[in-house]
């Protein structure tokens, strides 16, 4: 992401902050705001902001620089529209997905009903994520995926923070998009997080192309199966594989024609091969290549490997 | 001119009545109104989960409750926080200030959990429909009334000056 529009997703984040808090954001410099990663408001502390080499407070020239409680709850009302119960299903789940690509996530006290979490009550932090999105940046690799003219079902490999997800994101768009020498391919995305598409109000903030169906906040299992029986998609894609059954409907979906293209994390082939849902992935013999993204930042290199012959 | 003076004071008894009763008339349509909107706020939110101000920006609830929900629509827009909006919305309607403050009390549980957010409007709908009962029942008593005290009066005032 260019430095201007870098800066200006800061900007962007830093405008739902509470307004007491907003202009000490806007007022850090460029070169901090370019990094950014996220907000950070915790009851009891004054605001900060996370960048690469760790968080760094928010300087703020007022009375009382902590967040108070009801900075937090003011600011859940104002991102949800006072409509926290519209909201329920993520809140409950410990974030919110906001108009422009961003992402809440909310600490408090859960209320718990017949033993699952019903909702969230005293917030005590919150974490405004600025998810980032990488234009053209699976352009490169999107080539090698495909074997005779075929999209070849690919796993995402990298340790947590390594930018999976924001090379899934750009694949989904690449592939969609098609290029000169390859078609546009239907892709149906089940976004379990909704931390891909980042939907709002039904609409994904971030850039999937033009071929591109989204199945928000449903398991992956239960989404796979049905965006193969509605969507009649060509690729289907998810974030990261957990579970057995995850697999299982991986399974069903190549049996069925369509390919596959998730994420893991592993820092390479061989920490792959001592996962637990090794064998099971194995043995479906449903994803045919790797894509191992090594290095930070600017740095990131993405190799592609032969999963299974 | 003792007949025209009869004639006015007649006249003024008749447009006092009339206001009285006008306002009467204005307060039970405005609680008809905002019961029966309250009660499909309440019916939405219980359905789809619709947030607020895409509720709010709906139309058609009649003239007192889209008025109502326009005002507080329009402040939320401006960028005051909805339950202050919403209580300064409610100081403005046609009701009885007992009734005002049913409707402010709403203010907080708005933007609580669905439970919570439910009851509070069920609760408010009933309490503007038992008053719009009660109104009616006075009403019918009240127009008979208040209309022959003032016709009594002008009458009498008449008599007195021929």
């Amino acid at each position: 992401m260019n430095e201007a529009k870098a800066i200006a997703r800061c900007e962007e984040a830093a405008a739902l902050l509470p307004p007491r808090f907003r202009r000490a954001a806007l007022q850090m410099p460029d070169h901090r705001k370019q990094y950014t990663e996220e907000f950070r408001l915790r009851a009891g502390q004054p605001p900060a902001a996370l960048l690469p080499e760790g968080e760094v407070t928010l300087p703020y020239f007022g009375a009382d620089s902590r967040v108070t409680p009801r900075d937090l709850a003011q600011m859940v009302d104002a991102v949800t529209d006072y409509s926290r119960y519209a909201c329920a299903e993520t809140l409950r789940q410990g974030f919110l997905c906001l108009r422009g690509g961003f992402r809440l996530g909310v600490c408090g006290t859960a209320v718990l009903r017949n033993g699952a979490v019903a909702s969230l009550r005293d917030i005590s932090s919150l974490s405004l994520r600025i998810v980032t999105e990488r234009i053209g940046l699976a352009e490169p690799t999107a080539s090698n995926l495909f074997h005779a003219g075929a999209f070849q079902s690919t796993l995402l490999l990298s340790p947590p923070g390594g930018g999976k997800t924001t090379l899934l994101r750009d694949l989904i768009r690449t592939l969609s998009l098609g290029s000169e020498d390859r078609a546009a391919l239907r892709i149906a995305v089940v976004d379990e997080r909704g931390e891909i598409a980042v939907c709002a109000g039904g609409e994904a903030q971030m850039a999937l192309g033009t071929h591109t169906d989204v199945l928000t906040l449903c398991p992956k299992a239960q989404g796979i199966g049905m965006v193969l029986r509605a969507m009649n998609p060509q690729v289907i894609a998810v974030d990261e594989i957990t579970a057995a059954e995850d697999i299982a409907a991986m399974a069903h979906a190549a049996n069925c024609g369509a390919a596959l293209l998730a994420t893991m994390h592993a820092s390479g082939l061989d920490e792959l091969r001592q996962k637990p849902l090794w064998p099971l992935l194995r043995d479906s013999g449903v994803f045919r290549r790797a894509v191992v993204i090594e290095g930070t930042g600017e740095e990131r290199r993405y190799r592609v490997e032969a999963l299974l012959p | 001119m003792k007949l025209l003076g009869a004639a006015l004071i007649l006249c003024g008894a008749a447009l006092q009545c009339h206001a009285l009763l006008g306002a009467r008339k204005q307060e039970r349509a405005a609680l008809r109104e905002l019961s029966a909107a309250l009660e499909g706020l309440e019916r939405e939110i219980r359905t789809s989960l619709t947030p607020l101000p895409r509720l709010l920006g709906q139309r058609g609830a009649g003239k007192y409750a889209d008025a109502f929900f326009s005002d507080v629509l329009a402040r939320l827009e401006d960028g005051t926080p909805l339950p202050d909006g919403w209580r300064e919305a409610a100081a403005r309607t046609p009701l009885a200030e007992r009734e005002q403050s049913v409707l402010s009390g709403l203010a907080d549980a708005l933007g609580g959990e669905e439970d919570t957010v439910l009851r509070a409007l069920r609760t408010a709908a009933q309490a503007l429909r038992d008053t719009l009962a009660e109104r009616e029942r006075q009403s019918a008593r009240d127009t008979r009334l208040v209309t022959t005290l003032c016709f009594s009066l002008s009458l009498l005032v008449t008599i007195l000056l021929i």
